[in-house]
């Protein structure tokens, strides 16, 4: 079943890298199973209709780190672990 | 390398594991609009999103996108968008773009309001989301009509014209009215992305001169509402993607008293059909258009009720090299009436020459993204026929060439 919102109606916040990142690419590719460029047609296509938002975009492991830790209901990826934001190994 | 997912602490006693692998995929890829405030950072500003875009067109005849046939080329092709998007109440969100654009003697410094619309989402949920905006919308036609002028989203420097036809853009753009939209999740990679709308076209003069030729000075006017819609599967999130999309509707036009038409209406159904794949380092395209057409009253020039169906299809193949560099190859084909293809019966009917009423179309390009936010890309076509052309740029039809090329090259920025 699919969920954009935690169960306790939370809305899920999605941090990422930018597109030509290797963990983004990486982790999309590997984790999702999907490829980068596929995410970006169909972020764009809600973004330019007015329809969606696109993930908020950082620009290195450490500010997406800060994000996730300041953010309610946040989620992104990272190359290391860290102790001030939940974490769950994939790979 | 190793990889860790991620998430704010808040969360850690309430979910378990294999709930966030499950839900992550569909978090990453279908992210939609949040329906509630909070006083994180990222929420406390307004999202601002836009581009600029400037393109470089050279022929070897004919006009497109301007003077481009005068040996120096044509530069009037710029687009440049601001666009936002607001969640003003937990299940309201407002969203709008402004767009600036100039494309020829087509549209000349066009200020215009793209969309703008309020939409109520009062579904979201496991298996899906459902909302109504009312508004000004894009419309869903085909894969790309509803971002057609954000060049990052364009599959060549242009739309597939025989498909998506700039000299009508304003036809078939957008809508005022009303729109629902549902997105439907089955099974583990199924995705149904439903639109349907209604509203008033807002047509212009691009318009008239398309379907009532050039030279007159009545007027082109929408008084009852197009509807339009799209049903787009997409199997794992767009490997694979299957559309089928139509506009139907009707547009009157009123003479002035000096016009050689008298007044009338003309009634269309535009449909596409749509595929594409998506592999990691290639894609292909393919849409088919048929628009069937009636012009009733505006004697004595066309026979009350005369018909004709528009035709037009291509196919595109996309190589990917890397992150940065990809290149593309399409061929494309479109007709005025796909029951006279070879252009005899509308010649001999109006005295263009046959080949103003075909356009069959080889189109290379390459394009390169330096960074995320910059896009370069060079395209060169060979065309033989000139229906795609804008009888607005192109009024003199004695002057147009058969066979002609066009090389184009566009920089495009977003942020």
């Amino acid at each position: 079943m699919r969920l954009r919102r935690w169960e306790d109606g939370t809305p899920i916040k999605v941090f990422v890298l930018a597109d030509d990142n290797p963990l983004h690419m990486s982790f999309t590719k590997n984790v999702l199973g999907i490829f980068a460029h596929q995410l970006r047609k169909n972020w764009d296509r809600r973004l330019y209709s007015g329809l969606g938002l696109v993930p908020f975009r950082v620009d290195s492991e450490e500010e997406m780190r800060r994000l996730v830790r300041q953010t309610p209901g946040a989620i992104g990826y990272l190359t290391n672990e860290v102790d001030d934001v939940h974490v769950l190994s994939v790979k | 390398m190793s990889m860790y997912l991620v998430l704010n602490r808040l969360l850690n006693n309430k979910i378990c594991h294999a709930v966030v692998l499950t839900t992550i995929a569909s978090a990453w890829s279908t992210v939609s609009l949040s329906q509630e405030q909070d006083n994180s950072l990222v929420d406390s500003s307004i999202p601002l999103h836009g581009f600029i875009s400037q393109g470089f067109v050279n022929t070897t005849d004919n006009k497109f996108f301007g003077d481009s046939d005068t040996g120096l080329g044509s530069f009037e092709y710029t687009e440049l968008g601001l666009n936002t998007s607001i969640n003003i109440h937990p299940l309201f969100n407002a969203s709008g773009q402004l767009l600036f654009r100039r494309a020829g003697k087509m549209y000349e410094n066009e200020l215009s309001i793209d969309y703008a619309f309020i939409d109520f989402i009062p579904v979201n949920s496991e298996s899906g989301s459902f909302g109504i905006l009312a508004g000004r919308f894009k419309n869903p036609l085909g894969l790309y009509n509803d971002t057609r002028d954000v060049a990052f989203t364009r599959p060549g420097n242009f739309l597939p014209q025989t498909v998506y036809f700039d000299k009508v853009r304003n036809l078939l753009l957008s809508n005022d009215g009303l729109q629902i939209h549902s997105d439907l999740y089955f099974g583990s990679d199924h995705h149904l992305d439903l639109q349907m709308g209604a509203g008033m076209l807002p047509v212009d003069d691009n318009v008239k001169a398309a379907y009532l030729g050039p030279g007159l000075d009545g007027f082109v006017e929408t008084n009852k509402p197009t509807v339009v819609g799209r049903a787009l599967y997409n199997w794992n999130e767009g490997v694979v993607k299957l559309s089928i999309s139509g506009a139907k509707g009707e547009f009157d036009f009123k003479q002035a008293p000096t016009d050689h038409l008298f007044d009338g209406n003309v009634e269309f159904f535009h449909w596409v059909a749509s595929a594409q794949y998506n592999a990691e380092s290639w894609s292909v395209t393919a849409e088919y258009m048929e628009q069937p057409v009636t012009w009733n009253g505006l004697i004595p020039f066309y026979l009350d009720g005369r018909e004709a169906t528009l035709q037009g299809y291509y196919v595109q193949g996309d190589y990917r090299f890397n992150t940065n560099w990809q290149t593309y190859l399409r061929y494309e084909e479109g007709y005025a009436d796909k029951n006279d293809k070879n252009g005899q019966i509308a010649s001999a009917l109006w005295g263009d020459p046959t080949y103003d009423f075909y356009t069959k179309l080889w189109t290379i390009g390459t394009r390169w993204d330096p960074s995320v936010n910059w896009m370069l890309r060079a395209e060169y076509s060979r065309a033989n026929g000139t229906f795609i052309l804008s009888p607005v740029e192109n009024p003199d039809t004695s002057q147009l060439g058969q066979y002609w090329d066009m090389f184009s090259i566009t920089a495009s920025y977003r942020f």
